[in-house]
């Protein structure tokens, strides 16, 4: 029997958490206030009068105008969106969108179907991208030393440094990678003109150890891509490739392809991590291991490979190999992730291919970013000889005339910083990046870079534009021209939808041309990179015929082994039981650069559903042997560097490792990134980059800091706090179904029958007569039955076999319907505004369970129990089946949403767009101008197609009905009935994975009916009678039987 | 002692009387006057240019899609743009008649070439949380002049209906009579036959074969 918990807290059937379930409003206080009746007269007197005075409002309406354009513009249609293909890059990775403009306005991101590597979807970050473009922090004007200065000044600044005098000597140029040909076209430029500067390059999240160990094994500096359509059996090495890595969105779209078992064979993943990542949560077999040993578990692989005759034996290697292994086995015998290792093997070596057949194998490897080359060498080596489905991509810009491409980011600072102390280095143009924070503790590159004139372009107040000389703010992809490489070779324009909202603003290729000192517009800079293009098909499709060259690279060889093997003898790892810190990347904020972006830091972390804040993330057992608990403020020492914050227990985390997520805890930023989380920067060294190698240390301050983590907020009611035990799974209560594929197969119907109160069983065959009860008859229901007469009937399946809980669809429906963020504070209060909930559970003991995702939004109950609570019909049905929220009748009782089984409701208690920080004071002249509104660049980005609500008022998802009722007045107008997936709601469209499916379930033929149709799929809490137009599939695993404690 | 005269006994009744009525009447006069049909019919703003509807749909009857070029394709039907007056007004510079170039049309030219859009003040003003769709009105057969009025013969437009949420469902829930065949869409001044039967006929028809069934539920227009 499995049992779910969402927290430990809730694990332990703790009281409070117990007693707040119960509660009608389960964060409220209002009940625990103690009033006298005289007073609460008194109140509500006044309330009343007030009441009266609002009514003054009824005054004619403040007058309008309308601004019509002077000339419009070809194909401009007043309220009718255009979408214009662009592309966005963040980091190495890069995916095509359409963005939607309304008015000249960019206001949603989506995905453009035509990119190879998006495929019409998106990542959370690339949604949440937009939103950075009007960010009212963002900076304005150039800054000299601190002071406002202009784009002139710095021009004169420029000339006077006369760098053509001595061929730029003493120049150097810090450089955020950006996949750019034409930025690199022109570094070209500048390195002819002056040939004595110099290049370096760092990004504090990067695939450099990739591409290193690739290149010291074969020779050629390439990127692995898995075609994991192709690959049956997975065995990934702290690989996050479902959610932070490179190439995440289309690894995504093919692995999912092999989850569902409608789609025949299944894959199996076995999956070897620190921390829990989401990919931990899709794996059949999740396995911890501290980051460092992971090396070691891939010798044994390796080892184990030879063993089992995939190759012939190799004495030099084995002995290598072996004596590494021997030195470790004493610590790590007793963990899982060893033992199971020979499973896993026979597994890869029955899916692997004989020899002399090129990539036919259907086994595959991959290592995570944070693995060190040496780990991807040995990965590249074992997928040569399994022959697995991998191909290598050159890197686009390798040739020798940037050697700094090819050096790893951090020996590229290490290099800046020993040119700087040498005074080799006097004048430092940075090209965003934000290195002054991001940099390893011990370069002390915050003391160096002070010591050089610096200018910084830069977007949002950071530490290095604090600590630079000249600040040139840079413009937002939407503002700008430029061109992107994936690392597969695909080539993508991006074009400008807006133009720049400060106009001293600088694109990277701009500022190059500043310093060229040449007067040629972006856009001219990437037709002339791109002679040979069709512009203007290029331009409207988003991706240009033909890529950037052909970068694939056929049949790559590794070097002698053995050869390999004595070169990198010295660098072998050994285990040890000591602990360690280890680095990851943030899904909220990636390296920091998206902490001004309220979307993303009200984001919850998948696994430790923390909002606003990253923290100390430790194991439960770790808590208990230095008696931590949650909120306990720490110390942590790594050799002689520290850093404080806040501790918190994550289940299934390894109990030697130490988390901390990279990009929080600025100390410059704008109002929402200031302040929020510890800065894990301040303990990578060079050395101990992506997990530390020195002696840690941990200790108690004896101070408290809150986090904000909504794991235990909107909790379904369950009977595990009763302490019942119950045949069928979920706690009594099935909220989450899966199966493994085998039971599965000998049991189609598992979910179905999965339900609470055994008489239902014949719930889901629709049919009266096999209730045994009659009061859960389908005609027998205490309420009036609706009758649904609408030529549409709405409907949603949600895939659980495939959702990752990667939080895309979170934050496009933020984007899509106005949802406002509420801060830290009363996220704490339980108030967070999300329409939809990505419900985390976990299952097993706090060391080693595994974590599944449930996404929840409004099921649009057809019995809506929200509906028969509410006094003044605000909630009511369309005869389509949607439970339509009429905001201008909700008086704010929340009866609803304490009546709503699934908990979807969110009531917007303050009137939080006016409460946030970026709020400013209402410009228009109207009697209730002392109130706030949102700062003015921000309501640029709210869709005008959906109700901005106010204070007071009950909110929840409406199926994006702005987007139904869109696509039915064009197809009314054209006469004809809504085509099937001509509906796509904001989720729907994001979901990396297609785990979401809309449609009208009275069309037999449309995805959506034919998913419902499935075995898998089942209502939650069916046993209520609400009859939820969602409904879920539920998840098939695919185990393998043999392994075992994982 | 009596410090109060005795018909101050009758003083409570009267003043409950009276208070009464007061409030009754406040509420009447709150319900009828302050209704949309009274505070927004009639509501006519000075325009920046004194522009006559009058003039050129009446007169020079000019179609109603000449200049509002979007209402068959999007939900609003656009305020033209400058350059659509000057299509004619860069020929038309005066009155008929005057002697001297009109000063009105000195605006359009101004704002031209400046390149500074007219600030029209806004006639028919729904609250934002209310959605309405020009296009699929007039696809279905709804003349402005349901809405409108005889815009072809106001010199200075003024709200003619009060559009308010009840006088919208009032034609959601019967909309017969307020349907006619596309061709005399903007025809402002078109009659179906002599009687109300007549037209509803007309409507029936037309609903029958566009199918036309409007939506009552909230979410029709509202998101």
């Amino acid at each position: 029997m499995k049992k779910y918990w969402k927290s430990l807290a809730h694990r332990a059937r703790r009281k409070g958490l117990v007693e707040q379930s119960k509660r009608e409003f389960p964060t409220d206080r209002f009940d625990k206030i103690e009033i006298s009746r005289r007073d609460f007269f008194k109140n509500m007197g006044a309330s009343l009068a007030l009441m009266g005075l609002s009514g003054c409002g009824y005054v004619r309406k403040p007058k309008q105008k309308i601004y019509p354009y002077v000339k419009r513009p070809e194909f401009m249609v007043p309220g009718k969106p255009t979408y214009y293909a662009t592309s966005v890059s963040i980091g190495d990775d890069v995916n095509g969108v359409l963005v939607e403009s309304l008015a000249g306005r960019p206001i949603k991101v989506e995905g453009n179907p035509l990119h190879p590597v998006g495929q019409g979807k998106t990542s959370a970050w690339q949604q949440a991208s937009v939103l950075n473009l009007y960010d009212p922090d963002r900076y304005q004007r150039v800054l000299n030393k601190g002071k406002e200065s202009s784009l002139g000044d710095f021009k004169r600044w420029l000339a006077s440094l006369d760098m053509g005098a001595d061929q730029g000597d003493g120049i150097g140029m810090l450089i955020d990678y950006t996949p750019s040909p034409t930025l690199y076209s022109q570094l070209k430029k500048i390195q002819d003109r002056f040939p004595k500067i110099k290049f370096y390059r760092y990004s504090s999240v990067n695939n450099d150890n990739i591409y290193q160990g690739v290149s010291d094994i074969s020779g050629e500096y390439a990127f692995p891509f898995v075609d994991f359509t192709r690959a049956d059996v997975v065995i990934s090495l702290d690989s996050d490739f479902l959610g932070t890595d490179t190439l995440s969105l289309e690894y995504n779209r093919d692995f999912m392809r092999r989850r569902r078992p409608e789609n025949g064979k299944m894959n199996r993943l076995y999956h070897f991590e620190s921390s829990y990542s989401i990919t931990g949560g899709v794996a059949d077999h999740r396995f911890k291991v501290k980051r460092s040993d992971i090396e070691v578990i891939l010798y044994e692989i390796l080892r184990q490979v030879y063993q089992k005759g995939v190759i012939r034996t190799d004495g030099f290697l084995i002995s290598w190999i072996e004596e590494a292994i021997v030195a470790s086995v004493s610590y790590l015998k007793d963990k899982p992730a060893y033992q199971n290792i020979s499973e896993i093997v026979d597994d890869l070596v029955s899916h692997s291919a004989g020899l002399g057949r090129e990539n036919g194998g259907r086994a595959v490897l991959l290592a995570g970013p944070h693995q060190s080359p040496l780990v991807h060498s040995l990965v590249f080596y074992i997928n040569y000889i399994i022959k697995a489905p991998v191909t290598y991509y050159s890197h686009p810009f390798k040739s020798a005339e940037f050697p700094f491409i090819q050096e790893r980011g951090i020996d590229s600072l290490s290099d800046l910083t020993r040119d700087i102390e040498s005074q080799n280095i006097k004048t430092l143009f940075v090209l965003g990046g934000d290195p002054v924070y991001n940099a390893p503790v011990d370069l002390n590159f915050e003391g160096l870079f002070t010591k050089v004139d610096t200018v910084y372009l830069g977007m949002i107040p950071d530490e290095t534009g604090d600590k630079s000389s000249w600040v040139i703010p840079e413009q937002h992809y939407l503002e700008s021209w430029s061109d992107l490489v994936s690392v597969k070779g695909d080539l993508s324009l991006v074009q400008p939808l807006i133009n720049p909202m400060y106009p001293d603003s600088l694109s990277k290729s701009g500022f190059l041309s500043l310093i060229l000192g040449e007067d040629i517009g972006e856009r001219e800079l990437v037709r002339t990179t791109h002679s040979g293009i069709s512009w203007r098909r290029s331009l409207h499709n988003g991706v240009v015929k033909g890529g950037f060259g052909n970068l694939q690279r056929r049949a790559i060889a590794p070097y002698s082994i053995n050869a390999f093997v004595s070169r990198n003898s010295d660098k072998v790892k050994r285990a040890k039981d000591s602990l360690e810190v280890s680095f990851d990347v943030d899904y909220s904020v990636y390296d920091g650069s998206f902490i001004n972006n309220t979307w993303l830091q009200e984001l919850p972390d998948p696994i430790t559903k923390l909002t606003w804040d990253n923290a100390v993330m430790i194991s439960h057992a770790l808590a208990i042997k230095n008696d931590l608990k949650n909120y306990d403020m720490v110390e942590v020492a790594s050799g002689r560097y520290t850093l404080r914050g806040a501790i918190w227990v994550v289940p299934g985390q390894d109990e030697d490792t130490i988390t901390l997520k990279l990009g929080y805890g600025h100390r410059v930023s704008g109002k929402i990134g200031q302040g929020s989380g510890f800065n894990a920067s301040r303990l990578r060294t060079v050395s101990g980059y992506d997990y530390t190698d020195k002696t840690i240390k941990i200790s108690k301050t004896g101070e408290n800091y809150l986090l904000a983590s909504v794991q235990d907020h909107w909790t379904i009611e369950d009977k595990y706090f009763e302490g019942e035990e119950s045949s069928n799974s979920q706690n009594g209560r099935p909220i989450y179904r899966e199966e493994s594929v085998d039971n599965y197969k000998k049991n189609p119907r598992f979910a179905k029958e999965a339900v609470e109160v055994p008489h239902l069983k014949g719930y889901h065959d629709k049919k009266a007569e096999t209730f045994t009860d009659p009061m859960y008859a389908e005609n027998m229901s205490v309420f009036k039955e609706v009758e649904f007469t609408g030529e549409y009937q709405w409907g949603m399946a949600i895939d659980l076999s495939t959702c990752t809980g990667c939080n895309a669809c979170m934050v496009a429906c933020q984007a899509e319907n106005n949802i406002p963020v509420v801060g830290k504070e009363q996220v704490l209060w339980g108030r967070e505004m999300h329409w939809i909930r990505l419900d985390r559970y976990f299952d097993g003991d706090t060391e080693n369970p595994r974590m599944v995702h449930q996404p929840v939004t409004c099921l649009q109950c057809e019995q809506a129990p929200c509906e028969q609570v509410c006094p003044v019909a605000a909630t009511v049905h369309s005869d389509e089946g949607l439970n339509d929220m009429v905001y201008n009748r909700c008086v704010g009782t929340r009866y609803c949403s304490n009546n709503c089984p699934v908990k979807v409701r969110r009531f917007n208690y303050f009137d939080y767009h006016q409460r946030s920080p970026h709020a400013q004071k209402k410009v228009s002249s109207h009697i209730f101008e002392l109130f706030k509104e949102p700062a003015e660049s921000l309501q640029l980005q709210f869709n005008p197609d959906v109700t901005v609500r106010m204070r007071g008022v009950m909110e929840k998802c409406t199926y994006c009905v702005q987007r139904i009722n869109e696509v039915r007045v064009v197809s009314r107008n054209e006469e004809r009935k809504i085509r099937d997936g001509e509906i796509v709601t904001a989720c729907e469209q994001a979901c990396p994975t297609g785990s979401i499916t809309f449609g009208d379930i009275k069309n037999d033929g449309s995805r959506v009916t034919k998913l419902k149709r499935l075995d898998r799929d089942y209502h939650l809490l069916a046993e209520l009678n609400i009859k939820p137009r969602t409904s879920y599939l539920a998840a098939i695993n695919n185990p393998n039987q043999k392994v075992k404690g994982s | 002692m009596n410090i109060f005269p005795k018909w101050l006994n009758k003083l409570p009744p009267i003043v409950h009387l009276v208070g009464a009525s007061v409030t009754v009447m406040a509420v009447g006069i709150v319900w009828y006057w302050f209704s949309p049909k009274n505070i927004e019919v009639g509501y006519s703003p000075t325009q920046p240019i004194d522009f006559s509807h009058q003039l050129h749909a009446g007169e020079l009857a000019i179609d109603c899609r000449y200049c509002h070029t979007t209402v068959e394709k999007a939900s609003f039907a656009a305020i033209p743009s400058t350059e659509i007056c000057m299509n004619c007004h860069n020929l038309v510079r005066r009155a008929s008649g005057a002697e001297v170039d009109s000063p009105e049309i000195a605006k359009i030219v101004d704002s031209f070439n400046s390149g500074k859009p007219i600030e029209w003040v806004k006639v028919h003003m729904l609250p934002d949380y209310a959605y309405f769709n020009h296009s699929r009105h007039i696809t279905a057969g709804v003349s402005c002049v349901e809405c409108h009025g005889r815009v072809d013969q106001m010199k200075k437009v003024f709200q003619a209906e009060p559009l308010s949420m009840a006088w919208c469902l009032d034609c959601h829930r019967d909309p017969a009579a307020s349907l006619r065949p596309q061709e005399s869409i903007t025809d402002l001044s078109w009659k179906a036959g002599t009687s109300v039967e007549e037209k509803k006929q007309i409507g029936m028809e037309i609903m029958r074969a566009k199918g036309i069934a409007p939506r009552e539920n909230c979410n029709a227009c509202h998101r």
